[in-house]
Formats: structure tokens, C-alpha cells, sequence
């Protein structure tokens, strides 16, 4: 009875000021605890939590594996990875060390947020590759004339290159696997607003998705002009300028991006 | 009359937990309370935001823009809106330019060309303008309804002011098909 | 509780220094809570250094005076050509005599940030981009700016500006953001 006791002194002490109706109340709930009503209070209250969201399903944890080919949604962003390959050139790109190779992943990225968004540098993540320079991309640019990635505008998807440098001695990959990364739309507890952000506050949350796609070796015969329509035209060269420039000059721009 | 008192209470306290989420659900958030204060004005005339002061003198569409030998083009269409624009009372630049749609999503202005004019580099002293023009890449469907959004700051425009100027393009199936070439900024004489 | 207590006081009576309170608490209440961005706010609005009659005004470790406030029209290009300044605006220029120890290394040099008002109260920066062509010292109180040798405790430091023409200057501002962002000192003129 210790229990139900308590139970009639907190409800004494509850809102309603006067111990006199909950008290009673309180009592009567108690002394009628038979098995059938403490089934209905627990439905009940599941029924309550429902309201708020309990009764959602979780998101699956471990993001099964899918072909290329298939929409990546990740929160901001839809990712479709179209192809992976090998060269050992690439348009003006230069290699850090001699003897490496480029390894690139074509994809398609839908921006789904209401903003322009600059897409992070780890976007996409090669899994079980070894001898990366760098685990994010050395280059990436817009396969549309071969300007440097940076904003991509809401709802208008571009074919993008994403370029990564492999180190000569690590063995050619056949085929890859790429996670997208993903973001959620939620409160940022430190400042109260709404950002699209990792699901939890240490960064490393699940994919939003996992894709494996075979990688195609390097059919281009060496110091041959690469194929336009293949690639990105003129890789990452320097953006042009609306200032204006003097008559002699033959490039696009004389200034460096920045 | 106990399970009926009882049963009474429960609904309060339901209805009680659901109007505290409802109101909840409606009220703002913080981003919205802490949104910038817009300065709406139309093309052609001054439109004074805190720290400076822009005016939209032309706008046309197009499908490509050419710059210098570049022929840069889109899937949607390019906004070319000609602004000038100056410093109120204190040495100023405008850092954030951007289109916002009828579906209240925003374009900012492209970095497929450098746009000094817009993207903070370019200092003015107050009473000496500057002008020049800024392109906007969008899908075709959203170039009609757009508003110009122009800040001095390129990453914070909280609680500051910021323009906010009707474009007038009808829908983008009006935008001229020939690649059109960008004024560079230049200093109004 | 309801009615009268047991000493035959009434609701009123038995919380009126709780009513009286009321008014004070809620004050202290919002000054707590505001208090902060009050003072954020005021850093905006640095408060005024003056100089003493004799025209040096003390700060940040300096002794400094204005020895030059006038228009510039002999600046020059490279190559030492003539720059020729657009009609429609006037260079200025200011040079402060500075009192300060000359042999620093680079990161104990305090710096300074120089501007100028107008009789409107509009402020101008220095190395603005309409000069940028002109060859102008850095206005920035390093000694090793100077364009006077720099020696046994006294230099020059020279800053260049532009306003529109025909506007008139009324008070030269010097900042030391590094040592006391709310205080400036002000050279009426």
C-alpha cells in the first residue's frame, strides 16, 4: 500500500489546489486497479505517446547496399551515382605525385533543400579502397564546362565529377563502394535554430546510403586529347570574370580561384 | 460514475497535452524570429536597407551567358538584373545577393562567374555608387514571381536589414535565347 | 486559500509587499536578461577620446595630433605618372604625428584604423579601392609605415581617402580595435 499512498499524496498537492475531487479520484483510481483497467491506462498512455511521435518507425541503422543507378535521397540532397572509372590523365588536373592515378565518380546531385547549398567535401566516401592521397576528393566540378564545384542551386541537378588521387602502388580497385552522407533537418541544441546537420552531435551518424559501382579501367591511350564530351572540358580552370579584361589576353582569366 | 469521473479527467489531460503540442507546433521558430527585416521596394527606384542603398535599374532573361570567349549555360534560365548601388554613411559592400521564388525557395547568385559586385569585395564609400550587373541561375518554371534579396553580409543575415525587389519577368518562357554578356562593376561617374 | 484567514485578513491585504514587489523584480528581470545584448549594442557605438587643447590626444600608449588634414593632389602612379582623380570626387589626406616606441617587433605594433567625417556624419575608410592604383603608404600607425625616418620615438603615419566632391571634412577618427573597441579618439576639425 506504500505505493498507493503515495500516489494520493501527490495528487493532493497537483494543480487543482483543492486536495478534496483528485484526492478522491486518485483513490478510486487506485482501489479499482483491477488487471483489465491498468491494461487500459497503459493503451492509453501509448496512445498519448503516439501524439508526439513514439510510435514512429526508427530509421534502419544499416543502410542496405544498392546498385548504381539507384536515387540516394540524404536530406538536402538526392545523390545518383552513375559510373566510376580509372585514368591516369584528366583534362589540366596534375597528379601530387608521379606515378598516381586519378580515380573519378560520376554522379548526379539533386539539391531538395530550399536554399543554394554548398555541398560538403565528404559527401562521398570510397569504402574499402586503399592508397587514397586524401579521403576527400581532390577535385570536383560541374561534367557542364568543367568549372569548380562550390553552390548548387535548389532543384536544378548537375552531372558532377568527383576526383580522387590513388597512390601508384595501391592495387586498382574493380569495383568501389561510395556511402552518401547524410543530413537531417533538426534543432541545433546549442542555438535553437533549424539547420540541416549530422543526426548526432559527433558527426558520425549512418549513411543515407551505400552504392557499389564497377570501376572501368583506363581506356585512353596515354597523351591522347581527352574526349570532350567525356569529361569535364577545361578541369576546374579558373572562373571567369565579369571585369573587365584587356584585349591581349588570350586565357578566360588571369585570376586564380579562390 | 467513478470510470466516468475518471474517464473525465483523462480527456482533460489529453486535450490539455494536445493543445500545449499544437501551440507548440504553430508558434515560430527561432529562425523565423531571428529572420532579417526586409526592405521591400520596386525596380527602379532607391531601396534603403540599414547600411545600404540599391536600386534595380533593368532585368532581362536569358538562356546563356557569354563571358568573354565562355559560353556558360544552364538547364533552367539565367536572371540578369542591373543594379546600382552605394553606401549609406559608412564604407559598405554587398555580400549576399540571391532570388527567392514563389515556392519560397532561395537561388543565390552564381559562382560559375565571379560577380564582384555582389560577393563582398567591393568597398563603397558613402555618396560614390557603383553599378553593375548579376546573374541568377533558376529552372524555368520559377522566373516568374522572383524577389531580389541584397544583404552587406555574406554569411549572417539575421535580424539585419535586407531588400527585397519584385522582378518583373512574366515566366520564363519569355527569356531571350541568344547568350547575353554581364556589365563588369564599375564606378558611376 | 479562500475568505478571510484565520486573523481576519482579506486576499488584499495578506499580499500587498508581494504586489509591491512585483513592479521592481520584473525590472531587474528584463535588465538581467537584456543586459548583455545592451552591451553588445554599445560596443557599436565606441565612446569619444578628445584631444587636449594643445591637440595630442593620449591613447592606447600613444601621444599623437594631426599634422595634415587636406586634399591630396599630388598623388601618383607607378612609374611615378600622375594619378588623376575622377571629377566627381576628392582625395583626401591625413597625417598624424605619433609619439610611440619605434623599434617594435611585428606582433607588438598597436595598429590603428583612420577614417574621416563629414559635416553630414558620414565616415570614410582608408585604402579605398578608388585609389587603388595610387601609390599611398599604409595608414595603419606601424612605424615602419612612416614615410619620415622613424626615429628615437616620433614617426609619421599617412592614410588617403576619397569622398564625393564638394563634401566638407569635419573630424578625423582614430580606432584601435586591437587594444579598446569601445572607445575611439576624435580630431574635430
Amino acid at each position: 500500500m506504500p505505493q498507493g499512498v503515495r500516489l494520493v499524496m501527490l495528487a493532493d498537492v497537483s494543480v487543482t489546489g483543492r486536495g478534496g475531487l483528485s484526492r478522491r479520484l486518485a483513490r478510486g483510481l487506485v482501489d479499482q486497479a483491477t488487471p483489465g483497467l491498468r491494461w487500459a491506462v497503459a493503451v492509453v498512455l501509448l496512445g498519448v505517446s503516439g501524439l508526439f511521435g513514439g510510435l514512429d518507425t526508427v530509421a534502419d541503422p544499416q543502410a542496405e547496399t544498392v546498385a548504381a543507378g539507384t536515387l540516394v535521397p540524404g536530406g538536402p540532397w538526392e545523390v545518383t551515382i552513375h559510373e566510376a572509372g580509372i585514368r591516369r590523365e584528366l583534362g589540366k588536373l596534375r597528379l601530387k605525385n608521379e606515378g598516381d592515378r586519378w580515380l573519378y565518380v560520376i554522379a548526379t546531385v539533386r539539391i531538395t533543400a530550399e536554399e543554394s547549398t554548398m555541398l560538403p567535401s565528404d559527401l562521398l566516401v570510397l569504402e574499402g579502397v586503399t592508397g587514397l592521397v586524401a579521403p576527400t576528393p581532390e577535385e570536383s566540378a560541374l561534367e557542364r564546362d568543367g568549372s569548380r564545384l562550390r553552390l548548387l542551386q535548389p532543384d536544378m541537378p548537375e552531372r558532377i565529377w568527383f576526383v580522387w588521387e590513388q597512390s601508384g602502388g595501391a592495387p586498382v580497385p574493380t569495383s568501389l563502394t561510395i556511402s552518401v552522407e547524410q543530413r537531417t533537418w533538426r534543432e541545433d541544441s546549442l542555438g535553437g535554430e533549424w539547420h540541416w546537420m549530422d543526426a548526432d552531435a559527433k558527426g558520425d551518424d549512418n549513411p543515407a546510403g551505400r552504392v557499389t559501382v564497377p570501376v572501368k579501367a583506363d581506356t585512353t591511350p596515354p597523351s591522347a586529347s581527352p574526349s570532350p564530351s567525356a569529361e569535364p572540358s577545361a578541369s576546374t580552370r579558373p572562373r571567369p570574370s565579369a571585369s573587365p579584361k584587356p584585349s591581349t589576353s588570350r586565357s578566360p582569366s588571369a585570376r586564380p580561384t579562390p | 460514475m467513478k470510470l466516468l469521473r475518471w474517464l473525465g479527467s483523462a480527456v482533460f489531460v489529453l486535450a490539455a497535452l494536445a493543445a500545449a503540442q499544437a501551440v507548440q507546433t504553430a508558434e515560430p521558430t527561432l529562425n523565423d524570429a531571428r529572420r532579417p527585416f526586409p526592405v521591400v521596394g520596386q525596380v527602379g527606384e532607391d531601396v534603403h536597407a540599414r547600411t545600404f542603398t540599391a536600386r534595380v535599374q533593368q532585368v532581362r532573361c536569358a538562356a546563356a551567358l557569354k563571358i568573354g570567349e565562355h559560353v556558360l549555360d544552364t538547364q533552367g534560365v539565367w536572371i540578369v538584373a542591373k543594379l546600382r548601388v552605394g553606401a549609406r554613411s559608412e564604407p559598405t559592400s554587398i555580400a549576399y545577393a540571391a532570388a527567392r521564388d514563389a515556392a519560397d525557395r532561395v537561388f543565390q547568385t552564381t559562382d560559375r562567374v565571379s560577380l564582384d559586385l555582389v560577393t563582398g569585395g567591393l568597398t563603397m564609400q558613402p555618396g560614390l555608387p557603383y553599378e553593375g550587373e548579376i546573374a541568377i541561375e533558376v529552372p524555368t518554371a520559377a522566373a516568374g514571381g522572383l524577389i531580389l534579396l541584397l544583404a552587406d553580409n555574406s554569411i549572417d543575415q539575421r535580424l539585419d536589414s535586407m531588400t527585397e525587389i519584385p522582378l518583373p519577368i512574366s515566366d520564363g518562357s519569355a527569356c531571350s535565347p541568344e547568350p547575353t554578356t554581364l556589365l563588369a562593376a564599375r564606378a558611376v561617374s | 486559500m479562500r475568505g478571510p484567514d484565520s486573523l481576519g485578513r482579506g486576499w488584499w491585504r495578506r499580499n500587498v509587499w508581494g504586489l509591491v514587489a512585483v513592479v521592481p523584480t520584473l525590472a531587474l528581470m528584463l535588465a538581467a536578461a537584456g543586459y548583455s545584448d545592451l552591451e553588445f549594442w554599445q560596443r557599436g557605438k565606441p565612446q569619444v577620446v578628445r584631444p587636449a587643447a594643445d591637440g595630442v590626444a593620449e591613447f592606447a600608449g600613444l601621444r599623437m595630433r594631426v599634422a595634415e588634414l587636406a586634399p591630396a593632389t599630388d598623388l601618383k602612379r607607378g612609374g611615378d605618372r600622375p594619378f588623376v582623380v575622377p571629377d566627381n570626387m576628392t582625395a583626401w589626406r591625413v597625417v598624424l604625428d605619433v609619439e610611440g616606441p619605434t623599434d617594435l617587433g611585428p606582433d607588438e605594433v598597436v595598429y590603428c584604423d583612420i577614417s574621416i567625417e563629414d559635416t553630414a556624419g558620414n565616415r570614410y575608410g582608408d585604402q579605398p579601392r578608388e585609389l587603388s592604383s595610387a601609390r599611398t603608404p599604409l595608414g595603419n600607425c606601424n612605424p615602419e609605415n612612416s614615410p619620415v625616418p622613424a626615429g628615437s620615438g616620433r614617426y609619421q603615419t599617412v592614410a588617403h581617402f576619397v569622398t564625393p566632391r564638394g563634401v566638407e571634412i569635419a573630424a578625423v577618427r582614430v580606432f584601435f580595435g586591437g587594444v579598446d573597441q569601445t572607445r575611439y579618439v576624435r580630431f574635430d576639425r
